[in-house]
This record gives structure tokens, sequence and C-alpha cells, in this order.
């Protein structure tokens, strides 16, 4: 199984040079997990997404416009449940799209200075 | 008749293989056009960018040969077609330093100079035998390949330069949207700047240099912009499930950027930030 947190920091420097959809983080967690199966590709997304939201590190922006939640397991769930109905393949402007937050910009900083 | 049927022959011999030591067979073969085009001649330099953009493609798009789209083996017409311009110069294979072959012929011109054709390239070439395909089908002009061996120098340079498939703004029948796209991005003048990130990457333009490659993507979809895409970004769907993306603010207002997503012929997506230094 692969670790979360090298995905959580590979994703957050993503962020940090731009706000990416929520299929852009799946092309990420793919390439690092080719052979994985799709549910745990999933898992893994939701589980870095999770991270990133609890830790104040990114936002979330839900396309339909509806408001995110604001505590961490309730985000996650909006987008579980928007995910279900997409299914395998996410384009541009399925589900949702992820920005850094100051907190974010920081630990980027932190992670990648020597 | 014959030179139309000139000019198919070349579109139809632009996805050649390895010009032969031994002479091939020459046989009666099918072979039209939809319309003429004029002649283009272009340069080793000119191929060298091409070659380099599908290179960056390559590494995008995670593809290790397009040209294992094209017909690999070639047919005995092209391998006359080959040594009927090497008579008149000189072939050679530029490769690409991921997965690129370039199969080109230079032949001189009038004014003593040389030129260059590509007969064997990748995405941006698959226009050009579409299209001979496509009128092959629909016109059935009948020709003899075996009156190309006599062709003359500036004839064989016409043919050379028609082949060459690096007229890219012409093509107007059979080019799938997947051509298209990826035509798009290696035609020459597109210049691709070397980044650190692995996943996206930067063309040299500005604004509208982002919104013309936009545009022309896009054009012919469906606007399916989410109601909270990202800032003032506009999101273009095909019927096959295509999206193309502009987002003039991407990088958060540092640098406009195009996305693109082509279910089938990758998973990944592809994301085009544009920068003017």
């Amino acid at each position: 199984m692969q670790e979360l947190e090298p995905l959580v920091l590979a994703a957050l420097v993503e962020l940090d040079s731009d706000e990416f959809a929520l299929g852009w983080l799946l092309d990420i967690v793919r390439d690092a997990c080719p052979d994985a199966e799709f549910d745990a590709l999933k898992r893994m997304v939701l589980g870095i997404v999770g991270e990133l939201l609890s830790r104040d590190l990114a936002q979330v922006h839900l396309f339909d416009g509806a408001p995110t939640a604001g505590a961490a397991p309730a985000a996650l769930d909006q987008i579980r449940r928007r995910w279900d109905l997409v299914g395998d393949q996410l384009g541009l402007g399925d589900v949702a799209y992820l920005s850094i937050t100051a907190a974010g910009r920081a630990a980027v900083r932190s992670a990648t200075q020597p | 008749m014959l030179s139309t049927a000139l000019l198919a022959l070349a579109f139809a011999t632009s996805h050649g293989t390895a010009l032969p030591h031994a002479p091939a067979p020459v046989h009666p073969s099918m072979v039209t056009t939809s319309r003429p085009h004029p002649s283009t001649q272009i340069s080793t330099g000119t191929l060298a960018q091409v070659c380099t953009n599908a290179s960056w493609l390559d590494r995008l798009f995670g593809k290790r040969d397009e040209c294992s789209l094209v017909d690999p083996q070639g047919t005995s017409a092209e391998r006359a077609y080959y040594q009927a311009c090497a008579r008149h110069g000189t072939t050679g294979l530029l490769d690409c330093h991921i997965g690129y072959s370039f199969r080109y012929v230079t032949v001189a011109d009038r004014s003593g100079g040389r030129v260059a054709a590509c007969f064997r390239g990748c995405a941006p070439f698959l226009a050009e035998v579409q299209r001979a395909e496509d009128a092959r089908r629909s016109e059935q002009i009948p020709m003899v390949f075996g009156g190309l061996q006599s062709v003359g120098e500036k004839l064989v340079d016409e043919i050379a330069a028609e082949a060459s498939g690096v007229e890219l703004e012409t093509s107007s029948v059979g080019v799938s949207r997947t051509d298209m796209i990826v035509r798009e991005l290696v035609k020459p003048g597109v210049i691709y700047r070397d980044s650190v990130r692995a996943r996206a990457h930067t063309i040299v333009g500005n604004m509208d240099d982002a919104r013309a490659l936009f545009d022309t993507l896009s054009a012919g979809g469906k606007e399916v912009t989410p109601p909270s895409f990202q800032e003032g970004g506009t999101l273009v769907q095909f019927e096959d499930g295509t999206q193309i993306s502009f987002r003039p603010n991407a990088g958060y207002g540092r640098s406009p950027a195009v996305e693109v997503f082509m279910p089938g012929y990758t998973q990944k997506w592809a994301k085009f930030h544009f920068t003017e230094h």
C-alpha cells in the first residue's frame, strides 16, 4: 500500500503552482500506483484530500456551486457522493477543484527548501 | 490528372517505411486526392522543431511511439516512391529522444538549396494519410505507380514537400479530433519551454496565444462550463468525451492555461501553461 504522505506532498507541490480538479489528483495517484485498481486509487485520492483539508493545506471548491462543508469529514463526504455519480473517468469539470491555502504554501516551502 | 494522382500518391505514402536496398516491385494501384495542394517546402530545422514538440507530447501523454498509429509496414507503392525520391536526394532518419522517428528525404531545389520532407511521422501526419485514404475510397482514380520512376527532380521535390504533411493548416477532411489536437500541439511555431514540473508543460506565449489555441481546439464543441469552474474559465466538451478548458487566471493568475482531456487516447490530462518569458 502506497504511503499517503509523499502523495500529499506531491499534490501540494502541484497545488502551489496551480489549482487543479480532482481528476488531476487521480492522475498523480495513478502514476504513483500504476497497478492499483480504481477503487484503491479512489480511496487514496480521497485520503489525500482528507489530509489536505484536515490540515488546512487546501480548499475544496465544488463545481456544482454548492457551498463546501466546513469540516473536513463533511467536505470529503460531499466529494465522495459526487464522485460516485461520475464514475471512474473524471473530466475537467467533474466533482471539485482544489486550491492551496497559506498554510499549504508554507508547508511546501518547508518541505522543498534545503 | 497525372499531377493530381501524383499528389495523392504523395499523401498516401506519407507513412512509409525504410528505403529498401533492392528495387521494389511496381504495381498498378488506385490513388486519388480530393483536391490539389500547394507545394510546401520545409527545412530540416522545421522538422526538428516538429520532432521536438512531438517528443514533448510523447512525454506528456505517456505515449511511446505515435508511429504505431501509422501502418509501419509500408507497401510496394511506397517503396517505389522512396526509390524515386532517393534518386534525387538523400534519405535519413531524424531520431527524437523519446520514441519518435521521422524518415525524411532531402532534395535539391532549383536555387541549389536543399529541402527536406518528412515521410514518416506521428500524429501530425496522420491527417494527410487519412485524407489520402478517404479520397482514395471516394474517387478511385487509377494510376500506375511505375510512372513515378521517371519523374523529374522538380516533381520529386513537390511530391516530397506534399508528402511532408507539414502543411498543417489546410486539412479539411478525414481528420479525427485527436489528430487535430495533437497536430496543433506539435506544429512548428509552438515552442515548449522546459519546466521543472513533470505534469504540466509550458508554451511560450501570451494570453492571446492561449486563447487562440483554445479556440482552435474547442471549435465545434459544446460549452459545458460548470457553475463554479475556476475563475473566468471555460470548458468545452465534444460528443466523444474530449474536453478542452481555458483558464485565463490559471496559476493563481500568473499564467493562462489550456487543458486537454481525451478519453480513449490517454487517461491523463494534459495541461499547457503559457508564459511570455
